[in-house]
């Protein structure tokens, strides 16, 4: 069975070049969420596999929504995705729980290597 | 041409060598200009080689080559001495070193291919200071002495130690953070002891897309390899074991306390005073003297024969003084021939202090004086470590960060001095640092903690801060930042200190100093003692475990918890029956009893004793290893009558 992924990310565009990438290498997205808030709410509702977590989000930043999602499931799977310069926050999120990150722009092969060893 | 029996003396000169390679190599950094230094340590590596390659020990003399290039640039000023070519250097004697080693023992050799290509690194490239990057070449995190002893420890706790060696994917963004996620998981199940880079070169991105480190883990290496190549980026992982001379071993346990440290001290890599020479180097001038009193001795029993057989009344007395006198000398003349001076340890503290003062990011100055001291070859050989863990103390607690210091209006350069010197029949080595001093009350606090003072008790005094670091267990780092914190403690080296009848105290000011005064005695082979009686048999007791001898009546014995105790001055002491605890049968209490005060373990005791005899010099023999260990006893000696006494062993007399 396919492992299920969760993208937050508040960019569509963002959302839907990741969504294309891990689609096309066997994964399926069970959900998108545009913020931290949603990003919790939908992982308590889909309990995917693996979440992808941008840092940079309205209502509540990724490194808070890491944080209360390890909170709620400490086995909880989740690549941090940072634009360039952000490495304090990457270090955070990291020390948060997350497995691995991922710098934009993304390059596929990376995307999948993440999710490939994360997932494992 | 048969060499092997030059093997001792070609070991013995390029020992000399490496040590000064070692001291050129510290003042070359001290002083980079100073081509003396350089010029010395090109005369060094060119004998070196010249002496490896007549002995046919092709690796070493390869090995040499190789340096020699290197210094030859540096002689020529084509290449600067900066700091990573020093680091480059010193890994490069201490390669050599581990490879003399093994070859004199002839033990199959480490690799030491990663070094020849540091050190060719430096030949192709001249004036770059950046580490050559080989995409296949297995680099390793080089060992300073410091960490060589964490890991030893490790071993000896059932640890693995691994170098590991990781190299990034070529297009890893973020290196830096990639790094620490591979430190987050490695540090899941093991320690992470040293990295090359640095972590702050690897946080820096100062590195291409290789690093090592050094770890220790209870995992077998499949596992770790496993784990490292689990996270992305990594292009590959490899794990090594360090072999026990490199990471050092578990030290064998066999013999007691005394043989397990030299075990220990044996093992730590370049350790030159531990090891077991099978070939001493004495002076002419000792040995011409020892000759010359034999001499005299001869003409003596020639005498004192004559005086015998003659029956006549000539000057008896004075032929047995003559006699007397001669003896007395020559046994001075045999001791010092076991006598070697303090140096052999001293030397290698200025590299240690170096590596350590490097690796805490403080500058510390080390003072020697008195190097020259001579005390007996087995002290020398036991008294490394616990020098290694009181200096390793003096600069990991003792002196301040560099701020603190500038703050406090202190010089920013720690000072640490070592000393050795002579008073009477004892040695006196001493260690003292102008750092922050003991921190009383955080002392305090530990050892409410650890339940030796009653959580209210109020300020302590700084002799009861000093007896409370003695206590096993105790350490005041707040943090245990890597294995370092967990070793070894100020116990384990007074108990060593103890074990060579010597004695250890610490005397501070908060905010000045802390100073550590090790005492020890001469000679381990000859000792005064306290002869007493023990259910008709006479044991001795080293003079300087006993503090008192005194008399008492058998109503003075008191009893606190069905535990006999006596009333001394203002103290309550525990009262033993030597018999007793000897297996033999105690004392009748119906007279006054003779009461010998002593040290155990840092706390007084008296013990009942049948009599006493007097005090008396007595040479020292091990019991045979058919008897192993007792407990309570040291050892055994010949009395004057021919009469064979025990000698005691004061620490382990209770427990």
């Amino acid at each position: 069975m396919a492992k299920t992924v969760l993208i937050a990310d508040d960019t569509a565009f963002m959302r839907m070049t990741l969504r294309n990438v891990i689609e096309k290498n066997g994964y399926q997205v069970v959900g998108e969420a545009a913020d931290g808030e949603e990003a919790i709410a939908l992982y308590r509702e889909l309990q995917p596999d693996l979440v992808t977590m941008d840092i940079t989000m309205p209502k509540m930043d990724g490194i808070t929504a890491i944080k209360e999602i390890m909170r709620i499931d400490p086995q909880a799977k989740i690549i941090v995705c940072s634009a360039m310069g952000q490495k304090p926050m990457v270090i955070e999120a990291l020390s948060a729980g997350a497995k691995d990150f991922l710098v934009k722009p993304f390059d596929a092969e990376r995307v999948v290597e993440s999710l490939r060893k994360i997932g494992a | 041409m048969d060499l092997s029996s030059f093997r001792e003396v070609f070991a013995a000169e390029a020992r000399d060598y490496l040590q000064s390679l070692n001291e050129d190599l510290l003042n070359l950094e001290k002083n980079p200009q100073d081509h003396s230094a350089v010029d010395e340590m090109f005369r060094a590596a060119h004998s070196l080689k010249g002496m490896a390659g007549t002995m046919g020990y092709e690796e070493l003399a390869e090995f040499t080559h190789e340096m020699e290039s290197v210094l030859d640039l540096l002689r020529e000023g084509e290449l600067e001495p900066t700091t990573h070519v020093i680091n480059v250097l010193f890994a490069a004697v201490d390669t050599l070193e581990l490879l003399l080693e093994q070859t004199i023992s002839e033990e199959p050799l480490s690799p030491y291919g990663e070094q020849i290509a540091a050190l060719r690194a430096l030949v192709n490239a001249p004036r770059q200071a950046a580490p050559g990057v080989g995409e296949e070449r297995f680099f390793t995190a080089e060992l300073n002495e410091f960490n060589r002893e964490t890991i030893k420890q490790g071993v000896s706790q059932g640890y693995h130690a691994f170098a590991v060696s990781v190299v990034l994917k070529p297009k890893t963004i973020l290196k830096s953070v990639r790094v620490y996620t591979v430190f987050q998981a490695l540090e899941q199940v093991a320690a992470i002891v040293q990295s090359n880079p640095s972590v702050q070169d690897l946080e820096d991105e100062h590195f291409d897309r290789q690093f090592a480190l050094v770890i220790l883990t209870k995992e077998p290496g499949e596992r770790i390899k496993e784990i490292i190549e689990g996270i992305p980026e990594i292009e590959s992982a490899q794990v090594e074991e360090l072999s026990p001379t490199e990471g050092g071993e578990a030290a064998k346990q066999s013999g007691g306390e005394i043989s397990a440290t030299a075990e220990q001290a044996a093992s730590s890599t370049p350790l030159r005073t531990a090891r077991q020479e099978p070939l001493v180097r004495v002076e002419t001038e000792r040995l011409d003297k020892l000759i010359n009193l034999v001499g005299e001795l001869v003409i003596s029993r020639t005498q004192v024969l004559e005086m015998v057989r003659s029956g006549e009344a000539v000057d008896r007395m004075g032929a047995l003084d003559q006699l007397d006198r001669i003896t007395t000398e020559l046994q001075y003349a045999a001791m010092s021939l076991r006598m070697v001076p303090i140096k052999q340890v001293f030397d290698r503290f200025p590299r240690m202090v170096r590596d350590l003062a490097q690796a805490r990011g403080k500058e510390i100055h080390l003072e020697i004086s008195g190097e020259t001291t001579e005390l007996d070859r087995s002290i020398v050989n036991q008294i490394g470590d616990p020098l290694v863990h009181l200096l390793r103390n003096a600069i990991d607690h003792g002196i301040e960060p560099r701020e603190e210091r500038i703050a406090q209006g202190k010089s920013p350069v720690g000072t640490i001095r070592l000393s050795a010197r002579h008073e009477g029949s004892h040695i006196l080595i001493e260690i003292s640092d102008d750092g922050q001093g003991l921190n009383l009350e955080r002392i305090r606090e530990k050892a409410a903690a650890l339940g030796l003072l009653p959580s209210d008790a109020g300020e302590i005094s700084m002799q009861e801060a000093v007896h409370f670091l003695f206590h096993p267990g105790f350490s005041t780092a707040e943090v245990v930042t890597d294995l370092s914190g967990r070793g070894v403690g100020l116990d384990a080296v007074k108990t060593t200190v103890e074990s060579l009848s010597g004695t250890i105290d610490i005397e501070s000011e908060p905010g000045k100093f802390t100073r550590t005064i090790i005492k020890l005695p001469l000679t381990l082979a000859i000792i005064k003692a306290l002869l007493v009686k023990v259910d008709g048999e006479i044991m001795a007791i080293p003079i300087q475990a006993v503090r008192e001898n005194i008399q008492i009546e058998p109503e003075q014995i008191k009893s606190i918890q069905q535990h006999d105790v006596i009333m001394l001055r203002d103290e309550v002491l525990p009262l033993y029956d030597l018999a007793g605890c000897l297996g033999f049968t105690p004392v009748d209490r119906s007279g006054p009893l003779p009461v010998i005060i002593v040290w155990v373990k840092g706390e007084k005791a008296g013990f009942i004793v049948e009599d006493l005899i007097g005090q008396q010099e007595i040479v020292i023999k091990s019991l045979s290893s058919v008897v192993g260990d007792v407990r309570g006893i040291a050892g055994a000696t010949i009395l004057g009558n021919g009469q064979v006494a025990l000698i005691i062993d004061n620490s382990t007399l209770i427990g």
